[in-house]
């Protein structure tokens, strides 16, 4: 006798798995083919576009691993992708060498990410939020602070990273440069989806009590996933500059912190493809309100599509689709 | 038999309430012990003494001689004490299967980059841990649903879900905390059956606090029984429930109500 | 001391305590939403400013009587405060955190709202006492602050007597403390809930009215005034009364007196350092928020 339910159909766990296998591998041809398709079908401004998706993606990924996946509300992330970005933005003015910048983006970022996950040591939802915030008008008042070197609210102009015949400006370029962080911090959310590190960031999510009786490290847990969050944010900064060639404070404020929460929950929290849904979200809407004249309404469409995301939607596009194929009946069980 | 578990005088007070008080138990290897007594009696408080979910007033609690005291509940758990809750806390969007493989926390795992780049040692381990998971899902029977998401489950396979995690790692100390509430006479007995099963494969030392008296009686060689804070009783549970302490306590309460 | 300097040190105390009167006037309608509904609302700020443009819009662009628009902008608030309430924090899911982000949601659709409805621009609001000025000892003394100040402290002392004296305080905190009991007893938890809610909007826009006429203002005005407000609440404590409401005032002191010290730049930064100081050294146990129910 058992204590399940009832099924009618005996159900074989495991050998789902040889399905899921061909399903990864028509996805993975589906999208390579599109990959292919953008830069040979689009026109440039088109091509300039998606790199942005695919740049903001992996800064929404990183906001999905310590908010989606673990749970912490961090209104800072803007501000690493700021950091990231002014790193490359200063690089030129301060003569930093282009080798030496990926690194000092990562110190940068784990360095921020423990200023911001330590008070995790002591403080958790409303209290933690706050310190993130008061980090990120942190980071927005020092832009605004330093005008001789950042040119404050005026903003600046990055020059180019330029190797050999690449030129991240241009648009094929740009597209590459994009496509590799973007394939890089998939892969990692995925791989991070699948480890034990992953599962303890969802148990500390759900709840504290049941992670502490499986012997999970609470703390250390949330500390990691900040230090990846920043670290995702102040690549995709980095590359960002240098595609975009011109940062300014606008780009990294709270309101930005926010855009990158509406990216995450109106995909769907936890979920890769969510993260890439709501990026191409914050990407792609703003340029269409700017193509029809009115890019005011952005900001109150976001608002609004917050609110009624967590109040109709909780689990986001991907959850609703999932909603949608099962009620059609599509969805096998 | 040495004991592996020993309480010396553990007092819990919440400000002026004595929730337990001067309790002294020693439980030996293997041993299957239930815990009653009505509700309030501070059950739940002592388990929670014992998982480190609550601190001590005073008294000591130690494991194979090592005093648990200074160490938090996450430690114990890896040291093999671990607890099941009275409300099931689950990853609640997530599978059975993962649910039940998070509860591989307590073996040794890579560090962030070993897991984070795949490398062998992440491959070898994981590689153990969907065996090991595998395997306690047959155990228990969940295997058919074990893709299934949890907060679409009925609460017994969910309370399953629950017990599988726990057992996923073999532990040493095993407390559970009225795994029975909300189940049916079926699906208690199933119950009884996949803790008597575990617990004959050796090494494991449970104590389950259980309101079903006949449950305990099937099950638990031994018992305990609280009232107020202090244990009341001890022994076979018929000698326990023969008590005139206990059916006072217990029974009194019980038809009072 | 020197004279000129004493009289420097009282007009930086004057003003920080000005603006440190309005920040417990805030910090009252945080307490009391927290204490109802177990949250903050991020737009709790931007709630008052939209009552504050919508009257400027009427009394200086559309000309109909001061009071008129006055009314008009404060019935915009309270309105916005209870329907926060009534058609969100009400109707969202409670297990998936959302509590936190919802608001957050409303302060980008305000914002942005009022931009699109009132443009860009900085405007200067009503003078409300700002205009009426002595001089006494070298120290400027101007109404608005001392109207700031007195009010803060009415309040403060209001809510306190509210909530301690009278039954509807008792209410109040039987439902912070256990709402189903409350229900229980024959305590109408909903009907105190929206009242609350209310109320808050009221303490918003009175504080955000006062603001407006310190300030130049524009629709982001209230947002890091705000943020000080819920620091003063991290501090103190939203469970408590009086730290918060101390800290509402002292917060204010600080950072006027870290601005006179070292320039209009160090505001920032020195809330900041203040934080990270107080939580690193502030003992555990004062931090300790609600916590899952216990096993
Ligand atoms: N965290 C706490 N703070 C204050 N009092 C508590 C706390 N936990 C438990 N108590 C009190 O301690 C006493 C014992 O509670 P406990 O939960 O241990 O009882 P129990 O035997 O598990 O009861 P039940 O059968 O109802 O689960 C009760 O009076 C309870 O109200
Ligand atoms: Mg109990």
């Amino acid at each position: 006798m058992r204590l399940v339910p009832d099924l009618a159909v005996p159900h074989r766990p495991f050998q789902r798995a040889a399905g899921r296998r061909h399903g990864a591998l028509f996805s993975a041809v589906a999208l390579t083919a599109a990959w292919l398709a953008i830069p040979v079908l689009l026109g440039q401004y088109e091509v300039f576009i998606a790199a942005q998706v695919m740049i903001y993606a992996v800064a929404t990924l990183g906001l999905d691993i310590v908010y989606g996946r673990a749970g912490q509300l961090s209104l800072a992330h803007a501000s690493f992708f700021g950091l990231g970005a002014y790193t490359a933005a200063l690089s030129g003015p301060l003569g930093i060498p282009l080798w030496v910048q990926p690194e000092l983006v990562v110190l940068l970022a784990i360095a921020g990410g423990i200023i911001v996950a330590v008070p995790t040591l002591r403080l958790s939802g409303l209290r933690l939020a706050l310190v993130t915030l008061l980090f990120g008008e942190l980071f927005d008042w020092a832009i605004d602070h330093s005008l001789a070197l950042t040119g404050g609210s005026q903003g600046m102009t990055v020059a180019p990273m330029t190797i050999g015949p690449f030129n991240s400006q241009g648009t094929v370029d740009a597209y590459l440069l994009a496509s590799i962080i973007a394939l890089g911090a998939t892969l990692l959310t995925r791989q991070l989806a699948r480890s034990q590190l992953g599962r303890r960031m969802l148990a500390v999510r759900d709840s504290e009590l049941a992670s502490a009786s499986l012997g999970v490290p609470i703390v250390h847990t949330k500390i990691t996933a900040f230090i990846l969050s920043a670290v995702f944010a102040g690549a995709a900064g980095w590359v960002y500059a240098y595609v975009v060639g011109f940062v300014s404070p606008t780009t990294f404020n709270l309101f930005a912190s926010v855009y990158f929460l509406v990216a995450v929950i109106l995909g769907g929290a936890g979920r890769i493809t969510g993260a890439w849904l709501g990026s191409a979200y914050i990407v792609l809407v703003p340029e269409v309100f700017n193509l029809v004249g009115y890019p005011n309404l952005f900001p109150v469409l976001g608002g609004g599509v917050l609110i009624a995301i967590a109040l109709f939607l909780p689990g986001g596009l991907v959850e609703g689709a999932a909603l949608i194929r099962a009620q059609l009946g599509l969805h096998r069980r | 038999m040495t004991a592996l578990l020993k309480l010396d005088r553990v007092s819990v007070r919440f400000g002026g309430l004595a929730a337990v008080t001067d309790v002294t138990m020693a439980f030996s290897p293997g041993s299957l012990t239930g815990l009653i007594g009505p509700n309030g009696a501070g059950k739940t408080t002592l388990l929670n003494a014992i998982s480190g979910f609550t601190a001590i007033t005073s008294g000591h609690i130690a494991m194979n001689e090592i005093d648990l005291s200074p160490l938090s509940a996450a430690e114990r758990a890896r040291l093999g004490v671990v607890r099941g809750f009275q409300t099931v806390r689950l990853l609640e969007r997530e599978t059975v299967f993962d649910n039940v493989l998070v509860g591989c926390e307590r073996l040794p795992q890579p560090g962030l980059l070993g897991q984070l780049l795949a490398l062998p040692p992440e491959r070898r381990c994981r590689a153990r841990d969907l065996a090991a998971t595998e395997t306690t899902l047959r155990d228990l029977g969940l295997l058919p649903i074990a893709h299934r998401r949890v907060d679409e489950l009925p609460f017994a396979s969910r309370r399953l879900t629950e017990i599988a995690r726990l057992l996923v790692v073999r532990p040493t100390v095993l407390l559970l905390d009225e795994p029975a509430a909300g189940l049916d006479t079926r699906d208690r007995r199933a119950l009884v059956e996949s803790i008597r099963t575990y617990h004959e494969a050796g090494g494991l030392t449970t104590i389950i606090i259980e309101h079903d008296i006949e449950l305990v009686r099937r099950l638990c060689p031994y018992s305990v029984a609280l009232d107020m804070g202090r244990i009341i009783a001890s022994g076979s549970p018929n000698e326990v429930l023969s008590e005139p302490a206990v059916q006072q306590a217990y029974f009194g309460v019980r038809s009072g109500a | 001391m020197p004279a000129a300097a004493l009289a420097d040190a009282a007009q930086v105390t004057l003003s920080g305590l000005a603006t440190g009167g309005l920040y417990a006037v805030l910090m009252l309608g945080v307490i009391l939403v927290f204490q109802v509904s177990k949250n903050i609302n991020f737009a709790y700020g931007q709630t008052g400013m939209v009552g504050v443009f919508l009257s400027y819009f009427l009394y200086a662009v559309a000309g109909i009587p001061v009071v008129a628009a006055l009314l008009a902008g404060l019935a915009l608030a309270l309105l916005v405060a209870s329907l926060t309430d009534r058609l969100i924090i009400r109707n969202i899911p409670a297990r998936e955190g959302f509590d936190l982000v919802v608001t957050l949601g409303e302060l980008l659709l305000l914002t942005s709202l009022a931009q699109l409805a009132f443009g860009t621009n900085a405007q200067s609001y009503l003078k409300l006492l700002t205009n009426w000025t002595t001089v006494r000892g070298g120290v400027f003394i101007n109404a608005n602050d001392i109207l700031c100040l007195l009010l803060g402290i009415a309040v403060t002392l209001g809510g306190h007597i509210v909530l301690t004296r009278t039954s509807l305080g008792t209410s109040l905190r039987a439902s912070a403390a256990d709402a189903a009991i409350a229900k229980s007893a024959g305590i109408n938890v909903l009907g105190l809930r929206t009242a609350v809610w209310t109320v808050s909007g009221l303490l918003a826009w009175v504080a955000a009215s006062l603001f407006a006429a310190r300030l130049s203002v524009n629709a982001f005005y209230m947002t890091p005034i705000v943020i000080n407000v819920f620091i003063a609440g991290m501090i103190g404590g939203l469970d408590r009364y009086w730290p918060p409401m101390i800290a509402a005032f002292t917060i204010a002191l600080y950072q006027s007196w870290a601005i006179y010290l070292f320039g209009e730049a160090a505001g920032t930064p020195a809330v900041f350092i203040l934080v990270i100081l107080l939580l690193s050294l502030v003992p555990k146990r004062y931090l300790e928020e609600r916590h899952e129910a216990r096993a």
